[in-house]
């Protein structure tokens, strides 16, 4: 069980910042996940814990030890690290075999042949790949390399893994079992996971942390429930969830319980607003709630598109210039161009300061973490 | 180390780190066997030397002056010295440059666009020049053509018609602008089947949708397409001629037409070191300002010949009607450009006596005889018997095994540095300076390395003479052709599989040894194949800086051809092919069976 701490840590590739003042503390034996667009600074995060590359300031820590500090000029090489990683692109080794590729690591740490061999037998056959010692990493489908890789970076036993967006070259299917088997993994060896990724499914899904970053800031860092449910910035709100959350400007009108939020198209009771003249509130869309008849409290809009798929039901509804998205997951037909009846929980609302873009904690009605 | 101030710590580990280190010394290496070379030999026109006692007086060893000069440029000898011959080198390139447009152009559009019958194995025939000495064409010209006007032997043309050739035919601008087009078309014909190969059939097809017939495709879109790289062909086929020596000395010498290179190399001979070094200066600007006009005049049209790799498709013209007599009109063309020339060496070199063509004549005596009968050759013995034969045959060996293995070491490193640091300036050093002996042709670059290494420079002592010499000139005239195979095969291993290597503890050594060497193995072989090549049929390069003990096969060739040997000097032209054929064999058996390993 490895901790892993980023003190200030910033990197700079020529004039672009890749990670801004980033301090970030993984506990130990925790998943997780650094998300973002492209280009946010995720996959440098990771290069710079695994000593691929070097931050520009700043300090990184391994169980309390610096492993890399540029006030003290220290700099752990990358295999004294005691972390695994896995790339992208897997990087087996073309010109040597599935036995070879695992091996090779231990091999460098002179162990005998005979734990070499058992070592990797094990970690082939961990990953369900016994019997193909003797391939080349091009001889096998997508998912094998992709085991394979991980089996090379299990088999010397490190405590940390690193994982650099390890399933975004398989196919949706194969992807799903990964991820379980993802999982599985973590929980057997008991490491710390630091994974990197853009997709935001599996961010959730995997993970005890999230980190989301854009341009090399850090946005969030919570539990992936609470990124999902209370976002702390309007980026934040944006990026996680399909379909996306409604991210609605709205004017604050009236104090303490007679308060309204003003939608222009629309205005709804909100009691115990913060004192702003103007917020963004983010409005999840599975809670909202659809009415094909009209309701005691509920808004008026017209369908635009509706788009069913499969377990679930995209609609896309908009009243004067107001487009809103609902997700309604009990089977039901709707047409395009008819009216229906919407009704807001405002406890599930999130506030937004426009000009911060951050999260409004006080008195928002909801639980906040 | 823990008790150094962090700055210090981190310049360390800066320094310390493989690619910084390795870069450092590569662009030391670079400077010390480009840079510094030329700088001493601009340093060498400007100073005074023991020898200038014959043409001057007065003067201070050592002191600057610009005697050399003004006595070049301005003295009495200026129009034989330099104005005569570089008007010779200009016409002969061009000419020669021209002729091989006009070949290369042609068969590289019916060999990669059209659906002429055997397109592959024609290929291969078609680009055997490529891999023969660049004056085989001469020594055979000189067999079929010589007259005996100027004295000497007439050749086969005369034997047979009993008329002696007019010397305009025999030799001069003629033959020497003739054999240089018959060797260097090749060269153009790589480059600009490249490039047609490089055009995506769609481009073409959607003119046909449009309306335009087949010979309006070709001129609006094909040619327009692939013109850059056929500006591109003229002018590096040009400054390669620029410093090529064998064929005008061949031809040129018995009529006393002199281009630059033959005129260094006479300077050079005669003891006018100032004045050779400043035919090298010139040889360099005009190679240097013809290679700046390519990039300055195509440098950004260049951009839409490349075309992306990714669903190219190339469709052919169907020649109808025309297939089988251009099949007919290209197989006369290599026998005549490439067989015919071969067999008149070979037939020469089995003559006893040297006018007589007939049968009757022919002879094994220039091959094995013992020697000893002062009638022939004055008593030397045969070639296969002959201990400077087996001696020179040996340094070519050596000299293009070493040379190529050093080449592609060299470019291995090279590469790494380069790619593994792109963007930063080291990077960028490295790579304009393994380019600068590109702007340097061959026979200059003997001379500057002559001006380098003919004396001690601070701890390196005076080369001159010794095979190391060669090797280095070697090395260092095929950098630029070495970083980019070195630079295109680092590409082709990605980033992250060496950084994987890092992660599971590989030092660099490691890394470079089980990671880098195995991933770039195919490059290396075909870089130290072509190297092997052109090294072991070099004459330009090599000439101004062998010695008795260093003789080469070319160098050999030259020397019997100037005493007049003439059997000897062409079977070792055959000897030379076939050692260079064998060489090619087996280097590839090799590859191919270290690669499946």
């Amino acid at each position: 069980m490895r901790r892993i701490e980023l003190r200030n840590v910033s990197k700079r590739f020529g004039k672009v910042v890749a990670v801004n003042d980033l301090s970030l503390v993984i506990e130990p034996g925790s998943f997780l996940t650094v998300l973002g667009p492209s280009g946010c600074g995720k996959t440098t995060v990771l290069r710079m814990v695994a000593g691929l590359e070097d931050p520009d300031c700043g300090e990184i820590l391994i169980d309390g030890r610096p492993i890399f500090s540029h006030q003290q000029g220290i700099h752990v090489p990358p295999s004294r690290r005691g972390l695994g990683l896995v790339f992208q692109s897997y990087a087996l080794w073309p010109h040597m075999t599935v036995f070879e590729n695992v091996a090779f690591g231990l091999e460098l740490a002179h162990l005998p042949a005979q734990e070499i061999s058992r070592r990797v037998a094990q970690a082939l056959s961990d990953l369900q790949l016994a019997g193909m010692e003797g391939r080349y990493p091009q001889e096998m489908s997508g998912g094998q390399q992709q085991r394979v890789a991980l089996a090379r970076m299990l088999a010397p036993r490190p405590g940390i893994f690193l994982l650099d967006e390890p399933l975004s070259n398989l196919d949706a299917r194969l992807r799903m079992d990964m991820r379980s088997e993802l999982k599985r993994l973590h929980r057997d060896t008991g490491a710390t996971v630091v994974y990197v990724t853009h997709d935001q499914i599996e961010a959730l899904t995997l993970s005890t942390h999230v980190a989301v970053m854009k341009e090399g800031v850090l946005e969030q860092l919570a539990p992936p429930d609470v990124v999902y449910r209370r976002p702390a910035t309007v980026f934040v709100a944006d990026f996680i969830g399909t379909p996306k959350m409604n991210l609605l400007p709205a004017a604050v009108r009236g104090q303490g319980e007679a308060a309204v939020l003003d939608f222009g198209a629309f205005t709804l009771c909100y009691p115990g607003p913060p004192a702003l003249e103007r917020v963004i509130v983010g409005i999840r869309p599975e809670s909202i709630m659809l009415y094909l008849e009209p309701q005691q409290g509920a808004v008026e809009f017209e369908t635009y598109s509706v788009l069913p798929a499969g377990a679930e039901l995209i609609v896309n509804v908009r009243r004067g210039d107001l487009m809103l998205t609902i997700r309604e997951t009990r089977p039901m037909t709707i047409e395009m161009d008819r009216k229906i009846w919407l009704s807001f929980v405002p406890a599930t609302f999130n506030l937004y300061d426009p000009v911060t873009s951050r999260l409004l904690t006080d008195g928002s009605g909801g639980p906040v973490p | 180390m823990s008790a150094l101030h962090p700055h210090l710590r981190r310049l360390w580990r800066a320094i310390t780190t493989p690619r910084i280190l390795l870069s450092l010394v590569l662009c030391a290496l670079l400077i010390y066997l480009v840079g510094v070379p030329l700088l001493r030999i601009a340093w060498a026109t400007i100073t005074w030397h023991p020898e200038d006692a014959r043409v001057a007086r007065g003067f201070e060893e050592g002191a600057l002056t610009m005697f050399h000069w003004k006595r070049t440029f301005l003295g009495t000898v200026s129009n034989e010295l330099v104005y005569r011959p570089f008007l010779n080198t200009v016409v002969t390139s061009a000419g020669a440059t021209l002729l091989a447009l006009l070949i290369g152009c042609p068969l590289a559009w019916l060999l990669t666009r059209t659906d002429l019958p055997g397109r592959r194995l024609l290929g291969g025939l078609i680009t055997i020049p490529f891999i023969l000495p660049s004056w085989t064409i001469a020594l055979a010209w000189l067999v079929f053509f010589r007259n005996s006007r100027l004295g000497g032997a007439g050749g086969l043309f005369e034997y047979l018609t009993g008329v002696a050739t007019p010397n305009w035919l025999a030799y001069g601008p003629v033959p020497i602008v003739i054999a240089m087009g018959l060797h260097y078309y090749a060269f153009t014909f790589i480059l600009v089947s490249g490039a047609l190969a490089s055009v995506d059939s769609h481009l073409e097809e959607s003119g046909e949708i449009l309306g335009a017939n087949r010979w309006k495709i070709l001129k609006k879109i094909t040619l327009p397409l692939v013109l850059p790289a056929i500006l591109s062909a003229f002018i590096l086929t040009f400054s390669r001629s620029l410093g090529t020596f064998g064929t005008p000395i061949f031809l040129g010498r018995p009529v006393g037409y002199y281009t630059l290179a033959t005129t260094l190399y006479n300077n050079l001979r005669m003891g006018f070191k100032a004045s050779a070094y400043i035919l090298a200066v010139v040889l360099v600007v005009l190679s240097a300002l013809t290679i700046y006009g390519n990039q300055r005049l195509i440098g950004t049209r260049k951009s839409f010949v490349t075309i992306s790799g990714r669903g190219l498709r190339v469709r052919l013209t169907p020649l109808r009607g025309w297939r089988y007599p251009l099949l007919i009109l290209v197989l006369a063309f290599v026998l005549v450009c490439v067989v015919v020339p071969l067999l008149l060496l070979v037939w020469q070199s089995l003559m006893l006596e040297e006018t007589n063509y007939s049968l009757g004549n022919l002879s094994l005596h220039y091959w094995i005889s013992e020697g000893g009968n002062r009638r022939y050759a004055e008593g030397e013995a045969g070639l296969l018997r002959s201990w400077l034969v087996l001696g020179a045959a040996k340094n070519s060996i050596a000299l293009s095994v070493i040379t190529a293995g050093l080449v592609g070491l060299l470019g291995l490193l090279l590469g790494y540095a380069i790619v593994k640091g792109r963007g930063t300036r080291l990077s960028r050093a490295l790579e304009q300076i393994s380019f600068l002996p590109y702007l340097v042709p061959s026979i200059a670059f003997g001379a500057v390395y002559i001006a380098m290494f003919a004396s001690p420079l601070g701890p390196i002592p005076a080369l001159y003479g010794t095979f190391a010499l060669l090797v280095l000139v070697c090395v260092a005239k095929n950098l630029p052709f070495s970083s980019r195979t070195g630079v295109s095969s680092m590409l082709q291993v990605g980033q992250e599989l060496e950084e994987a290597a890092v992660v599971a503890g590989a030092s660099w050594t490691a890394r470079f040894r089980r990671i880098i060497v195995p991933l770039t193995l195919s490059g290396f072989v075909a870089g130290f194949l072509l190297t092997f090549i052109s090294t072991i049929r070099d004459l330009s390069l090599i000439i101004l800086l062998v010695t008795p003990s260093t003789r080469v096969l070319p160098s050999l060739i030259f020397r019997y051809n100037e005493q007049g040997f003439t059997q000897f000097a062409n079977g070792i032209v055959i000897i030379l092919v076939a050692l260079s054929l064998a060489g090619q064999w087996l280097i590839r058996k090799i590859g191919k069976k270290e690669a499946t390993q």
